[in-house]
């Protein structure tokens, strides 16, 4: 959305998948969706009467279900020019988050010092297929570094390579990636081990309640409440509970110079004992900066 | 044999445990010896309906039935539903709508919580429902209603919401099974069943004390909220303004003296007696309770006290903030918080601490350089609040407050709040309506960077064209087309509704910006077929 305003406006070519959620507010991205992992394919009978180049789009389960062959393989030999976004997150299927041969192995998993980070990156079988046959121009990006995405995203729409262009976008599905760390986290709390958190919020004095950043972001528990200022009347963006601490609505707000109101927070439960010492010393120093 | 099963259509969001409490319905009924049946229709919640979950009891026991076996039914029958139970107010007005309740015969237990759609979420001003009308098309379109906070319920035992409805449908006497019955499927001795009892016992309880007295009239009379610590009310300006309106202006007057000094809150106290000078002569008898110098006291207050970086970064380093972060994100006393704030600052923010004469041309450098098509520079931070480097950052630039009304920015608000001040005077003088219009657009400016620029670009457009435009034939038409710019002003950050809107009543629309344009060479060669 936000490279459009460089760019100008493009076709999204969508597939059936997660990706397909983007067709509703408050993104309404996706012009066509047809079949899984057809997008790149569908994106053929559309391309030649587009000025611009089109954005196909699809996951990692339609990229193995149909968008390989027929996608990337036929656009290779037609020495089509078209730009390909695969959401890399490792899994197939919303209902039940299959795995699939891109999905990263247990043994990585475990490997993992910082279990909370995405793991996708292990796995890189995707990157390599498309190498082995043929692929010119790949990019790999970070899902949730929204400056970044945007501009690769505007570097392959306006690059002097005419071939076909693949942006892997990598990030864990957030679904599995909750199943895979609440429990490693409820066992280092248990054994009261050092355990860091994060969590998004807005602070609602900042807010002006013009919910721009609603309007970017989509995510569920970035939601309203009642302005608590009673100068003012439009509710506020807040953050709920159910935060996962993904970042996206700090980057966004980021990458579009929205505002400053977004915090991020890490709460670090069982801190070590230098930790704590740091922070006193802080704490009795910045009181002295406050006011009220 | 004419009798008929019991129905019963459940909603819930993702991760409130729908389905599990499908399984404990079926599982008490068979405990109970009741022939059960359920099904499940998948939806996206808030986007195109919560996932329901329909289950038919037949309410005579299996042993009284001998041979025979009921048919029961896979899908609810509108008008023929004797339960609706939902886990947000908004999904069970969407079933009610899709037809299924009926005042004849349905029982609708709800949860009054809502979690807001994307599209309520995504207005530019409050595209929130209105609860009260939700509630009445509930009280309307059911025989029994129960509605109360589940979400409140759920957080107080430390459960998920489907072990609260399980005990609303239990208390509500809809099925024939009593409430051991339910108790003895939830208990499995682990501590998640321990929460699932509590919040089966406190949805039991709620519903039974809603039957014994109709709380449903205390929500509808629930008082308005209340303004915060009333704050006092400066006294050489008490004999100007009317006892009622005092409260609303000592916030914006407070407000002032805590963003630049008492003589910047003087000068707001002076800007709205000339509103409220021009209200008294416009509205003499008062038909309309000061509404004009009510809706400056507010606007001129927060577009006096714009944002900018300085104001932030007041706002950002308090100990109040601090604290409140804390309880947000739930931190215990004896863990550690870190806090990041990520800024932004671009050309135009630092030239808006500028004198004029300096930020004009680093504004105009900054200008032609967006025009060629390059990125705005800007300054990407990160500041952690709770290192002494932060703060330190933070309350020095907190400390520029005594250089900001020498800045470029200040001086270029203050002009136009006084040109929104003159127009919203002269309006009233003529019209009261129109006046009362006018002021009411102050809502139109808020937020940060471009949005800010884009609010008072669309309240001066009314300004300038709006309010002068000679055409109306009465007064009455130009307070009418005030307001349909205003309306049409937050329908979209693009603009596009208010540009049709203005030239539908007969004034330009916005000028169009420039924007560079890109072209992206394509060579031919590269297309032929192999």
């Amino acid at each position: 959305k936000l490279a459009q305003h460089h760019v100008g406006q493009v076709h999204v070519a969508g597939v059936i998948g997660c990706q397909a959620l983007a067709t509703f507010e408050p993104f309404s991205f996706g012009h066509s969706i047809l079949g899984y992992g057809m997008s790149l394919a569908s994106r053929a009978g559309v391309s030649p009467v587009m000025n611009r180049r089109v954005l196909s789009v699809m996951g990692d389960g339609g990229f193995w279900h149909n968008g390989l062959l027929t996608g990337v393989q036929s656009a290779l030999f037609n020495g089509d020019d078209a730009v390909l976004l695969i959401f890399k997150n490792g899994y197939t299927s919303a209902t039940g988050t299959q795995d699939i041969i891109s999905t990263p192995a247990e043994a990585d998993k475990d490997k993992a010092p910082d279990k909370r980070k995405s793991v996708v990156h292990t796995n890189q079988t995707i990157e390599r297929t498309l190498k082995g046959l043929g692929v010119k121009w790949l990019r790999t990006v970070t899902t949730y570094e929204v400056e970044k995405v945007r501009q690769t995203l505007v570097e392959a729409m306006t690059s002097d390579f005419n071939g076909l262009k693949v942006i892997v976008a990598e990030g864990e599905c957030q679904l599995e990636r909750q199943r895979r760390i609440k429990p490693w986290l409820a066992s280092l709390l248990k054994r009261g081990l050092r355990v860091e958190r994060v969590k998004y919020g807005v602070d609602e004095d900042v807010c002006t309640g013009d919910h721009a950043c609603i309007r970017l972001s989509g995510c569920p528990t970035l939601t309203l409440k009642d302005n608590p200022d009673p100068l003012k009347v439009d509710p506020v963006a807040t953050v709920i509970d159910g935060c996962v601490g993904c970042g996206l609505c700090g980057a966004n707000a980021h990458a579009a110079t929205l505002c400053p109101s977004f915090y991020r927070a890490e709460v670090v439960q069982n801190p070590k004992w230098h930790e704590r010492l740091l922070s006193d010393l802080r704490q009795r120093l910045i009181k002295r900066m406050q006011l009220a | 044999m004419t009798q008929q099963p019991i129905s019963l259509l459940l909603c819930a969001l993702g991760g409130e445990g729908g389905g599990v409490l499908t399984e404990w319905l079926v599982e008490a009924a068979r405990l109970a010896g009741y022939p059960v049946q359920a099904t499940s229709i998948p939806g996206v919640a808030q986007r195109t309906g919560a996932t329901t979950y329909y289950l038919e009891v037949f309410p005579v026991p299996l042993s009284e039935l001998g041979q025979q076996r009921p048919v029961l039914g896979l899908y609810p029958v509108p008008g023929r539903l004797d339960g609706l139970v939902s886990s947000e107010l908004l999904e069970t007005v969407r079933q009610i709508s899709l037809g299924h309740a009926s005042a004849e015969r349905t029982l609708v237990l709800s949860s009054s919580a809502r979690a807001l759609t994307t599209h309520e979420k995504m207005q530019l001003a409050d595209g929130r429902r209105d609860e009260q009308q939700l509630m009445q098309m509930i009280a309307s379109q059911s025989q029994v209603h129960h509605v109360l906070d589940m979400a409140e319920l759920t957080r107080q035992a430390g459960t998920v919401v489907s072990a609260v409805m399980l005990g609303c449908i239990a208390a509500s006497g809809l099925l024939p099974i009593a409430r051991e019955a339910y108790r003895t499927i939830l208990a499995d001795g682990s501590s998640a069943a321990q929460a699932s009892l509590r919040g089966f016992d406190l949805g039991f309880t709620a519903i039974e004390q809603q039957r014994a007295q109709a709380r449903y009239l205390d929500g509808v009379l629930r008082p308005e909220p209340q303004l915060a610590e009333p704050a006092v009310f400066p006294a050489p300006f008490a004999p100007l303004f009317p006892p009622e309106l005092h409260a609303l202006i000592a916030l914006g007057y407070e407000r002032l003296v805590d963003y630049q000094s008492p003589l910047y809150a003087k000068q707001y106290m002076e800007r709205l007696y000339e509103v409220h000078r021009a209200e008294r002569e416009s509205d003499p008898r008062l038909e309309h309770g000061w509404a004009i110098t009510r809706e400056m006291a507010r606007w001129l207050a927060l577009w006096m006290a714009f944002d900018d970086i300085v104001r932030v970064a007041d706002l950002k380093s308090r100990a109040s903030r601090m604290q409140r972060v804390r309880g947000e994100v739930k931190a215990g006393s004896s863990d550690l918080l870190k806090l990041y704030d990520h800024f932004k600052p671009g050309v135009p923010e630092f030239a808006a601490l500028l004198p004029g004469l300096l930020a004009r041309p680093l504004l105009a450098w900054d200008n032609r350089r967006k025009a060629k098509g390059k990125r705005a520079l800007a300054l990407p931070l990160k500041i952690g609040a709770h290192t002494i480097t932060g703060m330190l950052a933070l309350r020095g630039l907190a400390a520029l407050k005594a250089l900001r009304p020498k800045g470029s920015r200040f001086a270029t608000e203050q002009a136009l709040i006084d040109e929104w001040l003159t127009a919203v005077i002269r309006l009233t003088n003529l019209h009261w309506q129109s006046g009362h219009e006018v002021a009411q657009c102050g809502r139109l400016v808020k937020g940060y960077g471009s949005t800010n620029e884009r609010g008072k670009e669309n309240l001066l457009h009314v300004v300038r064209h709006l309010s002068v435009a000679l055409h109306f034939t009465d007064h009455a038409q130009r307070a009418q087309a005030i307001a349909a710019a205003r309306q049409a002003a937050l329908a979209d950050d693009s603009g596009k509704t208010l540009d049709h809107t203005l030239q539908q009543l007969g004034v330009p629309a916005r000028p169009i910006k420039e924007q560079p344009i890109r072209w992206v060479r394509r060579k031919a060669a590269a297309r032929e077929i192999a």
